[in-house]
């Protein structure tokens, strides 16, 4: 039976020696590891030097596509670029949709490697067969816009293009990239990697086809995905408000912690400010789609009217977007917020981390710890001005700016005088998800863990859980998704409760399985919709290899083994996997009261409870619960046993 | 068997591509976007309709079918599509560069002429669209407004005459 | 009416559109086809494919004996025909056999202009035959003369059967009727590169050798070969229609109106025997091209059996494949606007003239542009989007007009598809 999916090809490309190389993919290789982030890790760990400094020309990007990517399969866009990001130190990845990833694929390749550093700058040109490194001295200074468009007009525009912005040049930490002005990627600073080695953008265009083994049986099974879709009455309005259908929760169900989590956004000024009435008359212009994906949700903005008419931006997660914004740096107008937005994705500042920090430094100046000697004579306030002086002197790396942009562990560092008192961090990553707003659900706890640091959503969960829905849906979901009975038993030991530890540690293998192998979402509107088993149809009906969901269940634990064992090597261990010291503190809401830390149903967790939850997050990965380290026998369980000895080797597994 | 359409919605297309996967995999048994009858064309960043669903409109007269120099293009009487006789076709592109619409394409594999045959009249690319971007209407008056909206927004280019 | 006695003389394109339209339309009408050759329907445009191995030879028929039979159309293949007589409404076959018609249409088509001695070696490319005789011939280097699009087919073709080929041309570039200087001195470039060596402006004087062709003496050189192959251009065949007080254009066809039928009431022409008004002047000459043919012989069909049809026009399109490089034009080269600056549609407006050319990674275009209208494109290498930029010319679509829509970002909103022609006409590169 012929074999698809899989592309066959690795593309390595060394910036230094301006070498590019192509080597067969070794298919028993990718079947242990699928693809993607999977494939990503294993290449990581052969190739990449563990304490390599992220800006150094020894540092690498991996960028992986799994099998299912490409295909005709419903949902099957994402691809997973790996590095070793300079505002963390972790080795981690990060996930988008859009065009790159189904072009690379089309142009034959399912990994693609940046290494070295080149002369001048350069954008790389992925097109089949030829690739090359082209000169970017015009596109240096340019911003993510309008160096796509020169890019578009230069080649045409069936290109994907990834462009970074201006701020990545300057090695700014808190920056993603753009994929076709829209699709970030990168969080965590793959600009500033990229500005390192003087690269400025990747296009790609593949002619090219993804061998589909059995297209018979991909076809019967993505008619009964669809159907499913079709069958949903609320179909159209999730796809007129992409996003934005998350509004009600945000702002009223859940809420989004302000000033610098001592607050809670007030459900009234949410509405009044943010409702989705006016975003579908004075901001919304157009729906956008990650490939196949049937409920998509990527956004084309455009301010009709009032100030700011004309700000026009692709935004994906908008309102993710419109949250932090909102609520971390008060903006205010809807209009402002478009505003601002649209200068962090020009400049290619990571919206998800940057606002944080400005969110952060209000405080500290208000605690006295920033004056006007640090701001330049400016006072920060939760406002849209603030947030433009900041951004604006983030996006050229100077002043305050500047310090703040590199991230919380070169900020706390720089500048001292007690502010990490204030910081609000996990491995100097920003989190998203405030569990005494929310309780400490999957997504929540995932910012603990996560080796890559608190980032949501795509390292984190995909059930999204909604306070007060009846747990016995995560329990159909765990048991569709493919958890053994006796992990069921250990996570619902009695009614009532469910152990969120043990949980999370199963929906973020899912989050990491789809991501290796290219197909799914874990964005509710999309996920709700699917069952286990679709994956383990699709991928053999396009692959060829006959595999159960228990075989590729035991494929992503072996991945997310080898994920966490990238960082025990880059130093990570239990230490790192801290609850945010202002999480023990109570939340004083304006209008929801006072909030504390507690669990699914309400019951108020302390410090020992989150140590023990730990414990059992450990335990039910089979890690060393002391240490947070993968065990020598969890290892050899999933076929990693080269990487048990070389931990040993190393001295961290005794 | 009463005539139908594809009628196409570029306002509701995302540019999700899943027309051009399934389309290319029903005709050549593999996942390509340049071996798609089907075409998304994503405008340059700007205005609302980003993404624009190119198909063969299966014209009343068709200049394809005056220019193939084998007589290789004809109308099947059941689906009334234009259809590309394969075994007749030399390649020579005259149709592909003569159609006004990019509605017929190069098969660059086969070495032939390529375009959309209504999938012999159960056209996958309509089962495929989750966004109603593309539906296949009888040619009632109902659907014949409904073609000519769509038409509309598609620009209507034979309409542009400024005199 | 219905049962009406057609009488269609030829078999190549128009002939045959004439015929199945008819019998598309109507069912009782009783339709002949007289012709000299004997095969049923092929495609000569295709005989270059044949002749280089890319085809084999019943690839090149585009119809069967049986298509005929089951169209009900009568067949008299391998006749010629003598004589047609208008008043008595006859057609007599070089045996002598008289056929009556109510209607006759003429679809003499046109032969290869062919000059001096046909000594052993030496070929024009217009029929089946000849192509068959052209790859007896086995030959191992060959001159073609006249580098237009069938010319250029005929060497690329003989190259790839393993011949030195070398080609004479009387203007100063190739393709004179499809590209400008400019693109022409590019698909030379591009013939050279391959080996082809190209003599522009150069005429042909005389054939050398005794029975068999040894070579030809231009006006600047002696040329030796084994094949000579004559790829001048065709003459309308009106021999029959004058002879019959037809009335003959001025450039050789035979005059047609707007439905395709000539001075003789009741008596239609079509295809390389007639002299067409041009789709974008209106002007009428000879434009002799298989889509052209193809719908007058349409025309002509629906207007013999009563269902009044006007012609819209001929279409100059031209598309040659050199080695893989497309090779495509559209309506008017700037040179041959100026040679018919005079006609009505043209006079006065040369002063208004602009062109707009780019190039990019071995693409290159040209559009020409004449007041307010695009009158012609050329291409090479670009493929998409060129069918509109098609009608937009012959639409006569205010070239002002687009570009105030390009620059009106709310009006290209609306008009999404204008997004493709836009990059056209880009000045500023």
């Amino acid at each position: 039976m012929k074999v698809g999916g899989y592309a066959g090809q690795i593309l390595t490309i060394d910036l230094t020696r301006e070498e590019i190389k192509k080597e067969p993919l070794d298919l028993n290789m990718a079947r242990k590891f699928l693809g993607g982030f999977g494939l990503n890790c294993k290449l990581a760990w052969e190739r990449l030097d563990p304490k390599v400094d992220p800006y150094s020309p020894d540092n690498m990007i991996f960028m992986g596509m799994g099998p299912m990517l490409g295909t005709a399969a419903p949902a099957s866009n994402k691809h997973s670029v790996m590095s070793k990001w300079p505002s963390t130190g972790a080795i981690s990845p990060g996930t988008a949709g859009g065009d790159f990833g189904i072009n690379v694929k089309l142009s034959g390749y399912d990994e693609v490697i940046i290494k070295g550093k080149a002369k001048k700058p350069v954008y790389i040109r992925i097109n089949g067969d030829n690739v090359q490194i082209c000169d970017a001295s015009d596109l240096w200074g340019k911003d993510t816009y309008e160096t796509t468009d020169m890019l578009w007009e230069k080649h045409g525009r069936y290109y994907a293009v990834i462009a970074m912005g201006t701020a990545g040049e300057r090695l700014v930490n808190t920056t993603i990239c753009l994929i076709d002005k829209c699709t970030s990627w990168g969080k965590g600073g793959l600009p500033a990697i990229m500005g390192s080695k003087n690269l400025k953008a990747f296009v790609a265009c593949g002619s090219k086809g993804v061998a589909v083994a059995d297209p018979t049986r991909l076809i019967e099974r993505m008619r009964r995905i669809q159907e499913r879709f079709e069958g949903y009455p609320d179909r159209q309005k999730l796809i007129d408000l992409g996003t934005m259908d998350g509004f009600a929760s945000w702002a009223d169900i859940h809420g989004m912690s302000m000033n610098n989590w001592t607050n809670r956004l007030p459900t009234e000024e949410a509405y009044r400010l943010y409702n989705t009435d006016y975003y579908l008359k004075n901001i919304s212009a157009g729906r956008i789609s990650d490939p196949t994906c049937p409920m998509g949700c990527k956004d084309h903005v455009r301010v009709q009217k009032g100030e700011y008419a004309g700000t026009e931006a692709w935004v994906s997660s908008f309102y993710g977007r419109v949250v932090h914004m909102a609520a971390r740096c008060q903006v205010g107008s809807y209009e402002k917020n478009v505003k601002a937005q649209e200068f962090f994705q020009r400049t290619g500042l990571c919206i998800h981390s940057y606002t944080a920090l400005i969110d952060w430094a209000v405080e500290l100046y208000e605690r006295g710890i920033l004056t006007k000697k640090d701001t330049g004579g400016v006072e920060l306030k939760h406002d849209f001005e603030t947030t433009m002086y900041l951004s604006e002197q983030a996006n050229r790396n100077v002043g305050l700016g500047g310090i703040l942009s590199q991230g919380f562990k070169k900020a706390i560092q720089e500048i001292g005088r007690g502010c990490e008192k204030y910081a609000v961090h996990v491995k100097g990553m920003e989190p998203l998800y405030d569990p005494r707003i929310n309780r400490l659900s999957s997504a929540e706890f995932n910012q603990v863990v996560n080796p890559r640091g608190a980032h949501a959503p795509q390292g984190a969960s995909t059930l999204y859980m909604s306070k007060d829905a009846d747990p016995k849906g995560y329990r159909d979901w765990l048991e569709d998704r493919g958890v053994s009975k006796e992990a069921l038993k250990r996570i619902f030991p009695r009614s009532g409760y469910f152990n969120i530890a043990r949980l999370c540690s199963y929906a973020e293998d899912w989050v990491a399985f789809m991501n290796s192998v290219g197909m799914g979402c874990l964005r509710g509107r999309v996920d709700n919709f699917f069952k286990g088993e679709d994956w383990s149809e699709a991928y053999s009906a396009v692959t060829g290899f006959e595999t159960s969901l228990a075989g590729l269940k035991t494929a992503i634990r072996r991945c997310y083994n080898l994920y966490k064992a990238l960082n025990v090597r880059a130093g990570f261990s239990r230490k790192d996997d801290v609850f945010p010291d202002r999480w023990f503190e109570p939340l004083e809401t304006t209008d929801r009261g006072t909030k504390v830390l507690c669990d699914y149903f309400g019951t108020p967790l302390s410090r020992e409870d989150c140590k023990k939850l730990l414990d059992d997050y450990y335990d039910e990965r089979g890690w060393d619960t002391e240490t947070g380290i993968p065990t020598e026998k969890t290892l050899i369980d999933c076929g990693l046993e080269d990487v048990a000895e070389d931990l040993k080797r190393r001295g961290y597994i005794k | 068997m009463e005539e139908k359409a594809l009628v196409l919605h570029p306002e509701r297309c995302t540019g999700c591509h899943a027309c051009e996967m399934i389309c290319s995999l029903v005709h050549d048994g593999e996942c390509n976007l340049t071996l798609s009858r089907i075409g998304i064309m994503k405008t340059n960043g700007g205005g609302s309709n980003e993404n624009i669903p190119i198909v063969c409109q299966q014209c009343h007269d068709p200049i394809c079918a005056d220019v193939c120099v084998m007589g290789a293009i004809s109308r099947n009487e059941d689906t009334g599509a234009l259809v590309v006789k394969e075994d007749l076709c030399v390649g020579c592109k005259t149709c592909v560069i003569a159609c006004p619409l990019g509605g017929v394409l190069y098969h660059y594999i086969k070495g032939c002429a390529m375009k959309c045959d209504l999938c012999g009249g159960d056209p996958e690319c309509v089962k495929s669209c989750l966004y109603d971007a593309i539906e296949f209407l009888p040619m009632d008056e109902w659907g014949r407004k409904t073609r000519l909206k769509g038409a509309e927004n598609l620009g209507r280019i034979f309409e542009i005459v400024y005199k | 009416m219905s049962a009406m006695k057609v009488v269609i003389i030829g078999n190549g394109i128009a002939g045959f559109s004439a015929a199945s339209t008819i019998r598309l339309l109507n069912n009782q009408c009783e339709v002949t086809i007289i012709a000299k050759e004997l095969t049923p329907l092929y495609s000569a445009c295709v005989l270059p494919d044949y002749i280089s191995g890319k085809i084999p030879r019943k690839h090149t028929f585009v119809k069967t004996d049986r298509d005929y039979q089951q169209l009900g159309i009568h067949t008299l293949f391998g006749h010629e025909v003598k004589e047609v007589d208008p008043h008595r409404k006859t057609v007599t076959l070089g045996d002598g056999r008289a056929l009556s018609f109510e209607r006759l249409i003429l679809a003499t088509g046109s032969g290869a202009i062919v000059f001096g001695e046909r000594k052993k070696g030496v070929f024009k490319l217009k029929t089946l035959d000849d192509a068959d005789d052209i790859l007896e011939h086995k030959g191992s280097s060959a001159v073609v003369i006249g580098a237009g699009a069938i010319g250029i087919e005929i060497a690329i073709a003989l190259h790839s059967q393993g011949y030195k080929v070398t080609m004479v041309e009387m203007m100063d570039q190739v393709l004179p009727l499809g590209l400008d200087q400019r693109g022409a001195d590019k698909v030379r470039g591009i013939l050279e590169e391959r080996g082809i060596a190209v003599f522009n402006g150069e005429r042909a004087i005389r054939t050398l050798g005794g029975e068999r062709v040894e070579g030809l003496a231009t006006d600047k050189r002696e040329l030796g070969c084994d094949t000579l192959i004559w790829a001048v251009g065709m003459r309308p065949r009106v021999e029959l229609a004058r002879e019959a007080g037809i009335a003959i254009g001025e450039t050789g066809g035979i005059r047609v109106d707007a439905h395709m039928e000539t001075s003789a009431p009741g008596i239609y022409a079509c295809g390389d025997c007639v002299e067409s008004s041009d789709i974008l002047t209106g002007e009428s000459y000879l434009n002799l091209f298989w889509h052209n043919a193809n719908r007058q012989g349409s025309v002509a069909a629906h207007n013999c059996i009563g269902q009044a049809t006007t012609y819209p026009g001929s279409q100059n399109i031209v598309n040659v494949d050199v080695f893989v490089n497309q090779v495509a034009g559209f309506g008017f080269t700037e040179e041959a606007l100026h040679r018919f600056q005079d006609i009505p549609a043209l006079r006065g407006k040369l002063a208004d003239l602009s062109i707009i050319e780019h190039e990019q990674d071995g693409s290159y275009y040209r559009l020409v542009i004449l007041g307010d209208r695009c009158m012609g494109g050329q291409f090479i290498n670009v493929t998409r989007d060129i069918g509109m930029l098609w009608s937009i010319m012959v639409k006569g679509t205010s070239i002002a007009g687009l570009l105030e829509m390009f620059g009106n970002e709310a009006l290209m909103d609306r008009r999404p598809w204008l997004h493709r022609v836009r990059p056209f006409f880009k000045t500023n590169y």
